[in-house]
C-alpha cells in the first residue's frame, strides 16, 4: 500500500511541478513578447511584480528574443516530462528532477535578464550547475558521467575566461560593488577602451562563452552531453542554453564593449560558417539519432553566428542599414525557430528511445506505422529543420541567403570578396542538412523493423503527443507569420545598436532600402500551392498504379537487411569528403567464431574525429604525463621535505639580493 | 582585557580539566560546552570591540578578529561533530586497520579531548596576541597540541605523519625565531634611541626607523619559517600526509584554522613591511610563493588516488591563492580576507563530510566509493556542493572572493598573473570534478550497503550548518562583517 | 581503349545484314528436321527408341517429331530408314504455339508478330530480362552472343535488361529447378504488363534431358505462360534472333518449305 502511495505522490508531485512550470513559462512568454513588442511591460513579468523590480534584472529586447524562445519550447517540455519520467528508471528520481528543472528555468531567465555583471555570471554558472545536475540524471552510467563531466569542465573554463572579459571592461574604475558592475556603467567603460584591450576583451568574451554556445572548436561537449541527457533536458540544452552563450556573446562583445570594430563583424561570420559547415558534415556521419541532433546545433549556431556577424559587420557601413537589420532579425529568428524544431526533434528522439530503448539508427526501421504521431511530427521538424517552406526554418534561412546576396552591394571590400563564399556556404549547408535528415528521418520512420525492439514498438502517451504536436503546429505558425516575427526580431538589434530599418509594407511582405521587397510567406504559399497542385493534378494517375511486393531478385520475401543503411545512405557524402572524414574500416573475424571458418564477421566503420584527436587528446594526454610525472614526488620523506623548505629559503634569499 | 583573557582560560581550563574527567559523556560535553562559550565570547568581542590597548601584548585587532571568528565557529563544528565521532570509535579496543589488515588502538579519548581544547587556546592566542614574540610561542604551542591530535590512531602511518609535522614545522618555527631576532635587531635603537618593542603597533608606528636590510632578512625568514607551518609549496610536505591520516575534524581544524593562524602571522610580517614602505617587496615574496603553491597544488591535484590527499592539495591551493590575494595589494587584500572565511568554512565542510564518506565505505580510494548520492544522500549533496564551493562557483562565497581577487589583478595590470591564476584554476576543477562526480553517482559496487542510510544527527548538523555558513555569505555580506574585512585589509596594508 | 579502336578499324565492319540477306550458316548446321512419312511404312521403332528425350512417337500411324524435345542430336537421323528424318540447315525453328512445334511432316507454323495493343507497345523497342532457371548456360552464351557485333540486337531495339521493373518480357532459359521456380514466378510477376515471355532451348520449352527429373519442373509451361517457343540445344544465335524478330514482326511469316526446296 505505501509503496501505491508513494508512487502516487511522486507522480503528483511531478505533474505539480509541470503546472507550475507552465504558468511560470506564460508569464515569462507573454513578458518577453511585449518587449519585442514595444508594448509596455505586463504587470506580473519575469524581473518585476508591478511597479517593483529586482535590483540589477530587468527585460530589453535582445534577451527577450531567448526568454520567448524559453516559453515557446518550456511550455511543451513541461507537458511531455511527466509521462516521460514515468516510463524511465534508474537514476535521478522523478520529483528530484522536476524539483531541479524549474531552478534550471529560473536561472535561464535571471541571465537573459541581468542587467548586472554579477547577477550575469552567478546566473550563468548556477545555469552550468544545475544543467550538469539534470545531465547527469542517469549518472550511474560510466558514460553519461563522463559526457557531464567533460560538459561541467569545458563550462567553467570557458566561464573563467569570459570573467577575464568583463572584468578587462571593468578593470576601468577600482571600485568593485555590485553597483559598479550594472551594465549601464560597463557600456560607459566600455567606450573607452583602447583598441588593442578592446579586442582582447572581444576574442575573450567569444572564446569563453562561445564554449556555451557551442561554435568550433570549442563544440566537443555538446555531441557527449547532448544523448547523455534525458530527452527534455536535451531539447533544453539545444533550444534555450546554447543559445544563452550566443546571448551573452552578443551582450558582452556587441553591447558592453562598444563600439564594435568592423573586423569583429568578419570573424563572427568565419566562425560562424565553419561552424555550420562543420556541424552538419559530422552530423551527416553520425548514427546515434541524438549525437546527430547535436551536430546539427552546432550548424545552426553557425548560421545565427552568421547572422550577427553580418548584422555587425553591415552596420557599420553606410546604406546597407536595412540589409544589417534583416540579417540580425534572421539570426535573431532563428534563434526561436531552432529551439522550436530542435526541441520537437529532440522530443520524438525521446519518444522514439523510450520504446525502443536504443538510439542506433540502423537499429530502427517502419516506425513511422507504429507510431504515426512522433513520426509526423518528426517529418515537420524535419523539414523544419532543412529549411522547407512554409515552415519556420524556410523563413528565417532565406531571409539571411537574401541579407547575404544583397550584401554584396557592400562598399567594403572584405564583404563583397566574401558574400559569394559566405552565400554558397549557407547554401551547401542547407543542401547537406536536407540529405542528412532524409537519412535521419528515412531510416528510423520508413522501411522495415531491423530490429526486435522496433518490430514492438508502441505509440507514446497523450502528454508527449500533445507535446510534440504543439511544437509541429508552432514551427507551421512562425513559418506563416514569418514577416511578423522578423519585424520583432529585428527590434532585438536595439540594444546592440543595430536599428531597426525594416518597414512592414503588409503583414505578408517586409520591405527596407538595398533589398529587394522579401517575404518568404509569400514565397513559401507560392511553393505550396504550386506542389498542392501538382499533386491533386496527378492523382488520375495513381489510378493505373498496381500495388504489388518489392523486386527483391526472385527472393522469396523482402527483409530488413536488404534496405539501405545509414552508413550507406551518406556513404557518397562521405567519399567526396573523405579528406576531412579520413574514413578507416576494420573488419575481422567476430569473437567466438573459429579462425580457419569464420561464420561471422565484425567490421567497423570509423571517421577521424578532427578536434579530439589533434586538439584535445593531445592536450589531455600531456597534462596525465605531467601529472604522471610528479608522482613520485607525492609523499617525499621528511628529510626530502626538509630539504625543499631549505631550498625555498635560499631561492628567496637569492631574490631579495 | 578581561574578555581576551577569558577567550585565553576557557579552553585552557576546560583543557586541563579533560584529563581528569573518567566520563567519556561528560568529557564531551565539556568539549561542546566549552567550544559553545567561546564562541559566545568571541560574539561578544564583535559587538564589544576592545581596540589592543598600546604596548599590551594581547588585543584584538580587526585581522585577529576575523581570524578568531573563523576558528571559534570551526571549533564549535568540529566539538559537536566529535561527540559523535568519539562515541563511534570506541576508545581502548582493538580496531582494524583498513590500510593494512593489522590491528590498532586510538589513543586515550581523554588525551584527544584535552588536546583539542589546548589546540583552541593556543590558536586564540595566536589571534589575540600583538607581541610577536608571544605570537611565536603560540605557533609553536599549535604545533605541539595538534601533533597529538594528529596521532589519534596509533599505527605506523599516522606515527610518521605527526613525526614528518613535528619535523618539517619545527625547522620552520625555527626559522621564523631566527626571523624574531633578525626584526629585532632591525629595531634596534641606532645612535641612542629605544629599541622599538615587539610589539606589532609600535613597530608599525615606528616602522621608517627600523633597518632595511634586516627587516627584509626577516621578512623572509617569516615567510619561509610561518610558511612551512601555513602550507605554502615547496614547504608543505607535511600536510598532505597529516591531513590523510588524521581524524577527519582534525584535518577540518588543520586545514581551516590552523594554516590560517600561521597566514596571520606572516600578514603581520607584511604589515610591517607595508609600513616601512617596502610593501612592494613583500608582495612580490607573497605572489611567487603564491603561484608556486597554486601551480603545485594543480599539479598534485590530478590523478590524486586518495580524496582526503585531494582535500589537502586543495588546501594548499587555497593558502596559495591567499598569499597571491595579498600580494596583489589592493582589493586583493579585502577579497584574500574574505577568501579566508569561505575557505575555512568549506573546507571544514568538505572534511566532515569525507570523514562520514570514511566511516561507511572505509576507503579512501575515490575508486572504490560509488554512488554516494544514493546511500548517503545528505553526505553525497554535501559532497557534491562543497566540491562547487572549493572550485569558486556561485552562490557560495567562495565565488566572489575569487572573483574580487581576479579583479585586483586585472587592476593591477598584472595579465601574466591573471592567466596563469585562471589556468590553474581550471586545471584544478578539472582534476577535482573526475574525482567528486565519480564518487557521487556511479552504479554501486556489489559488495557495498546498497539502500539509503540513516545519517546520525551529529555527523550532518556541522556541516551543514559550516554549508549555509558559506551559502549566505555567497548571497549578502553583512555589513559588519564588511566593515572588519575592510578595516582589516587595510591594516594589513600597513597604515596603523 | 586505342586498341580496341584500331582493331575495329583493322577488322571492318562485321555485323550481319540478316535480316535483309540470308544468313551464312556452316553446312553441318542441325536445322529444321523434316520427316518423309513414306520412308517409315516398314517400322521405325528402333529409331523412336533411340531419341534421348523420347521426342519421336508413332500417332495414328504417322511419325512425329515433338521440335519442344529435340535436342538435335541427329540420333535419330543414324537410327531411323535413311531419309524418314533428315535435319536441314534451315534455322528458322520458332513458333507462338507449342503445338505448333510438333512436326507430322507438314510446313512449321512460324511465329507471328504480337498483335494489337502489345504490337503497339513492344513492337520497337523490347527489354528483356534474362532469368536462367537451372539450365546448362549453353542457351544463355548464345543469347548473350547476340549483343556483339556480328548479330548486334541493339540495332532492333532490343536490349537485355537488369532489372525485371525495367523490362517488356522474361527470356527463359534451363528446365526451371524446383529451386528457381520461386523466382521465376516472382521474376514475372515483376514484369509491368503488357509482357511477353519467351522460352528458349529445349530445356526450357519441355524440359530437354530432365523430363521427369522430381527436382525438375518440365519447361517454363509449367510455370508461366510462354508467348514465343525457340527450340534448339542451344539454337543457333541465329534461329534465336529470328524467333525475336518475328515476334516484333520485323520478318513477315515465310512458308518454311520455300526455303527446302
Amino acid at each position: 500500500m505505501s509503496a501505491l502511495l508513494r508512487r502516487a505522490w511522486a507522480r503528483g508531485a511531478v505533474v505539480s511541478s509541470a503546472i507550475l512550470q507552465v504558468i511560470a513559462l506564460a508569464v515569462a512568454g507573454t513578458d518577453g513578447a511585449f518587449c519585442l513588442a514595444g508594448y509596455d511591460a505586463p504587470p506580473i513579468g519575469i524581473a518585476h511584480v508591478g511597479a517593483t523590480r529586482i535590483p540589477g534584472m530587468g527585460l530589453d529586447p535582445l534577451g527577450a528574443v531567448v526568454a520567448f524562445a524559453l516559453a515557446l519550447i518550456g511550455i511543451p517540455i513541461a507537458i511531455y516530462t511527466p509521462a516521460y519520467l514515468a516510463g524511465r528508471h534508474g537514476g535521478l528520481s522523478g520529483p528530484v528532477q522536476q524539483a531541479l528543472l524549474p531552478l534550471l528555468l529560473g536561472t535561464i531567465l535571471a541571465v537573459v535578464t541581468a542587467q548586472n555583471a554579477l547577477v550575469l555570471l552567478v546566473g550563468w554558472e548556477l545555469m552550468t550547475a544545475f544543467a550538469t545536475f539534470l545531465v547527469l540524471a542517469d549518472g550511474h552510467q560510466d558514460e553519461v558521467r563522463r559526457a557531464a563531466i567533460l560538459y561541467v569542465v569545458m563550462s567553467h573554463v570557458g566561464t573563467l575566461l569570459g570573467m577575464v572579459a568583463v572584468l578587462i571592461i571593468a578593470s576601468g574604475s577600482p571600485v568593485l560593488s555590485f553597483d559598479s558592475l550594472d551594465f549601464e556603467s560597463l557600456r560607459i567603460l566600455g567606450r573607452d577602451m583602447g583598441a588593442g584591450t578592446r579586442a582582447a576583451v572581444l576574442v575573450l568574451a567569444l572564446v569563453g562563452f562561445g564554449t556555451k554556445a557551442g561554435i568550433v572548436p570549442l563544440h566537443v561537449w555538446l555531441p557527449e552531453a547532448h544523448p547523455a541527457a534525458p530527452s527534455h533536458i536535451s531539447a533544453l540544452l539545444s533550444g534555450v542554453i546554447v543559445k544563452c552563450g550566443i546571448y551573452v556573446v552578443a551582450r558582452v562583445a556587441l553591447d558592453l564593449a562598444r563600439p564594435v570594430p568592423f573586423w569583429f563583424g568578419i570573424v563572427l561570420l568565419g566562425v560562424g560558417l565553419s561552424s555550420a559547415l562543420l556541424g552538419v558534415l559530422y552530423a551527416l556521419m553520425e548514427h546515434d539519432l541524438k549525437r546527430l541532433l547535436a551536430f546539427h546545433t552546432v550548424e545552426n549556431v553557425g548560421i545565427i553566428f552568421m547572422g550577427i556577424g553580418l548584422g555587425v559587420a553591415l552596420s557599420q557601413t553606410r546604406g546597407l542599414e536595412s540589409v544589417a537589420s534583416l540579417a540580425l532579425a534572421a539570426g535573431l529568428f532563428h534563434i526561436i525557430n531552432h529551439a522550436v524544431f530542435k526541441a520537437l526533434l529532440f522530443l520524438c528522439a525521446g519518444s522514439v528511445h523510450a520504446t525502443i530503448h536504443d538510439r542506433n539508427l540502423e537499429e530502427m526501421g517502419g516506425l513511422l506505422r507504429k507510431m504515426p504521431w512522433t513520426g509526423t511530427c518528426f517529418l515537420v521538424g524535419a523539414l523544419a529543420i532543412s529549411g522547407m517552406p512554409p515552415l519556420n526554418g524556410f523563413a528565417s534561412e532565406w531571409s539571411l541567403l537574401q541579407a547575404l546576396i544583397a550584401s554584396a552591394q557592400s562598399s567594403e571590400g572584405w564583404i563583397r570578396r566574401l558574400a559569394p563564399l559566405l552565400v554558397a556556404g549557407l547554401a551547401l549547408t542547407g543542401a547537406l542538412a536536407a540529405a542528412c535528415f532524409v537519412k535521419a528521418f528515412g531510416i528510423p520512420f520508413l522501411g522495415l523493423p531491423r530490429s526486435e525492439h522496433a518490430r514492438h514498438a508502441r505509440e507514446v502517451s497523450l502528454g508527449p503527443r500533445a507535446a510534440q504536436a504543439l511544437l509541429a503546429l508552432a514551427c507551421f505558425v512562425l513559418g506563416v507569420l514569418s514577416p511578423l516575427a522578423l519585424m520583432l526580431c529585428a527590434r532585438g538589434g536595439e540594444p546592440l545598436g543595430i536599428l531597426p530599418y525594416l518597414t512592414f509594407d503588409s503583414p505578408f511582405i517586409i520591405s527596407g532600402s538595398k533589398i529587394a521587397t522579401t517575404s518568404p510567406f509569400v514565397l513559401a504559399a507560392a511553393v505550396t500551392a504550386i506542389s498542392l497542385a501538382v499533386a491533386i493534378a496527378t492523382r488520375g494517375s495513381r489510378a493505373r498504379a498496381r500495388v504489388a511486393e518489392p523486386w527483391v531478385c526472385g527472393l522469396e520475401r523482402v527483409q530488413p537487411r536488404m534496405q539501405y543503411t545509414a552508413s550507406a545512405f551518406t556513404k557518397a557524402i562521405r567519399l567526396v569528403f573523405r579528406n576531412l572524414f579520413r574514413p578507416s574500416r576494420e573488419v575481422e573475424p567476430a569473437e567466438g567464431t573459429p579462425p580457419y571458418y569464420v561464420r561471422r564477421w565484425r567490421t567497423q566503420g570509423m571517421i577521424l574525429p578532427v578536434f579530439e584527436r589533434y586538439l584535445y587528446d593531445p592536450l589531455v594526454s600531456a597534462v596525465r604525463r605531467i601529472a604522471a610525472l610528479m608522482d613520485g614526488w607525492a609523499s617525499p620523506s621528511t628529510e626530502v621535505g626538509l630539504f625543499l623548505t631549505l631550498v625555498a629559503f635560499c631561492v628567496a634569499l637569492w631574490w631579495a639580493l | 582585557m578581561a574578555l581576551v583573557l577569558a577567550l585565553l582560560l576557557v579552553p585552557t581550563v576546560a583543557g586541563a580539566a579533560a584529563f581528569f574527567i573518567l566520563d567519556n559523556r561528560v568529557r564531551r560535553a565539556l568539549l561542546v560546552a566549552a567550544a559553545a562559550v567561546h564562541l559566545l565570547l568571541t560574539g561578544w568581542a564583535w559587538h564589544a570591540r576592545p581596540e589592543p590597548a598600546t604596548g599590551s601584548w594581547l588585543g584584538i585587532d580587526a585581522p585577529g578578529l576575523i581570524f578568531l571568528s573563523i576558528t571559534s565557529v570551526l571549533f564549535l563544528a568540529a566539538a559537536v561533530y566529535a561527540a559523535g565521532y568519539l562515541a563511534r570509535e570506541a576508545p581502548g579496543r582493538q580496531r582494524d586497520d583498513i590500510e593494512e589488515g593489522a590491528f590498532f588502538s586510538n589513543a586515550p579519548e581523554a588525551t584527544f579531548t584535552g588536546g583539542l581544547l589546548l589546540f583552541l587556546a593556543s590558536m586564540t592566542l595566536i589571534h589575540v596576541s600583538q607581541h610577536l614574540g608571544l605570537m611565536w610561542v603560540a605557533v609553536e604551542a599549535t604545533t605541539i597540541t595538534s601533533a597529538s591530535l594528529i596521532y589519534f590512531h596509533r599505527h605506523h602511518r599516522s606515527l610518521e605523519a605527526a613525526w614528518k609535522y613535528l619535523m618539517i614545522c619545527s625547522v620552520g618555527i625555527a626559522l621564523a625565531l631566527l626571523g624574531n631576532f633578525f626584526l629585532a635587531v632591525a629595531a634596534s635603537g641606532a645612535h641612542g634611541e629605544a629599541d622599538v618593542p615587539m610589539i606589532v603597533s609600535s613597530l608599525v608606528e615606528k616602522a621608517g626607523g627600523l633597518h632595511t636590510p634586516w627587516l627584509k632578512a626577516a621578512f623572509i625568514f617569516f615567510l619561509v619559517g610561518y610558511g612551512t607551518k601555513m602550507g605554502l609549496a615547496p614547504m608543505h610536505t607535511w600536510l598532505p600526509d597529516a591531513h590523510s591520516e588524521s581524524p577527519s575534524l582534525v584535518s577540518a581544524l588543520l586545514s581551516g584554522a590552523l594554516l590560517n593562524g600561521s597566514f596571520l602571522a606572516i600578514l603581520r610580517a607584511h604589515q610591517i613591511c607595508g609600513a616601512a614602505g617596502h610593501a612592494e617587496y613583500s608582495q612580490r615574496l607573497l605572489l611567487g610563493f603564491g603561484l608556486v603553491s597554486m601551480a603545485t597544488a594543480a599539479v598534485f591535484v590530478l590523478g590524486q588516488a586518495d580524496y582526503k590527499r585531494l582535500l589537502a592539495y586543495s588546501s594548499v591551493e587555497h593558502m596559495g591563492i591567499l598569499a597571491l590575494g595579498v600580494g596583489l595589494g589592493g582589493a586583493g587584500r579585502f577579497g584574500a580576507m574574505f577568501h579566508a572565511i569561505n575557505h575555512s568554512l568549506t573546507k571544514a565542510m568538505l572534511f566532515l563530510v569525507a570523514g562520514n564518506i570514511l566511516a561507511l565505505y572505509k576507503t579512501r580510494t575515490p575508486s572504490a566509493v560509488k554512488g554516494l548520492v544514493r546511500v548517503l544522500p545528505v553526505s553525497g549533496v554535501l559532497w557534491v556542493l562543497g566540491f562547487l564551493s572549493i572550485t569558486g562557483s556561485p552562490p557560495f562565497g567562495t565565488f566572489l572572493s575569487e572573483f574580487t581577487i581576479l579583479k585586483a589583478a586585472l587592476d593591477e595590470g598584472s595579465w601574466l598573473v591573471a592567466i596563469v591564476y585562471l589556468l590553474l584554476l581550471a586545471v584544478i576543477f578539472v582534476g577535482m570534478a573526475t574525482v567528486i562526480f565519480g564518487m557521487a553517482q556511479g552504479a554501486l559496487p556489489k559488495d557495498s550497503p546498497g539502500q539509503r542510510l540513516r545519517e546520525p544527527w551529529l555527523a550532518i548538523a556541522p556541516p551543514i550548518l559550516l554549508g549555509a555558513l558559506v551559502t549566505v555569505l555567497g548571497v549578502h555580506v553583512p555589513d559588519a562583517l564588511d566593515a572588519t574585512l575592510r578595516e582589516a585589509a587595510r591594516i594589513i596594508g600597513g597604515s596603523s | 581503349m586505342l586498341k580496341v579502336f584500331l582493331e575495329r578499324l583493322r577488322q571492318g565492319y562485321r555485323t550481319s545484314a540478316y535480316p535483309l540477306e540470308e544468313p551464312k550458316l556452316p553446312d553441318r548446321l542441325r536445322g529444321l528436321p523434316v520427316i518423309d512419312q513414306a520412308k517409315c511404312a516398314s517400322g521405325c521403332e528402333a529409331g523412336i527408341e533411340s531419341c534421348p528425350t523420347s521426342a519421336l512417337g508413332m500417332k495414328d500411324g504417322k511419325l512425329e517429331l515433338d521440335l519442344g524435345r529435340c535436342l538435335f542430336c541427329g540420333e535419330c537421323e543414324r537410327t531411323l530408314p535413311d531419309g524418314a528424318v533428315r535435319f536441314t540447315p534451315d534455322h528458322k525453328l520458332s513458333a507462338r504455339r507449342r503445338e505448333d512445334l510438333v512436326l507430322r511432316g507438314q510446313e512449321l507454323a512460324l511465329a507471328g508478330a504480337l498483335e494489337g495493343e502489345m504490337h503497339r507497345v513492344l513492337g520497337r523497342s523490347l527489354k528483356l530480362r534474362q532469368v536462367s532457371a537451372g539450365g546448362c548456360n549453353a542457351c544463355e552464351a548464345d543469347v548473350n552472343v547476340l549483343t556483339t557485333i556480328v548479330f548486334d540486337l541493339g540495332r532492333f531495339g532490343i536490349q537485355i535488361v537488369a532489372s525485371p521493373r525495367h523490362a517488356d518480357g522474361i527470356l527463359v532459359t534451363g528446365p526451371v529447378t524446383e529451386n528457381m521456380k520461386l523466382a521465376l514466378e516472382k521474376t514475372y510477376a515483376a514484369v509491368p504488363s503488357p509482357k511477353v515471355v519467351i522460352a528458349v532451348g529445349a530445356c526450357a520449352i519441355s524440359g530437354g534431358p530432365y523430363i521427369g527429373h522430381p527436382e525438375v519442373h518440365g519447361g517454363a509451361p509449367s510455370v508461366v505462360p510462354v508467348d514465343l517457343f525457340i527450340p534448339g540445344c542451344p539454337p543457333h544465335p541465329m534461329t534465336i534472333l529470328d524467333g525475336l524478330l518475328r515476334l516484333m514482326g520485323k520478318i513477315e511469316r515465310k512458308r518454311a518449305a520455300e526455303v527446302v526446296e
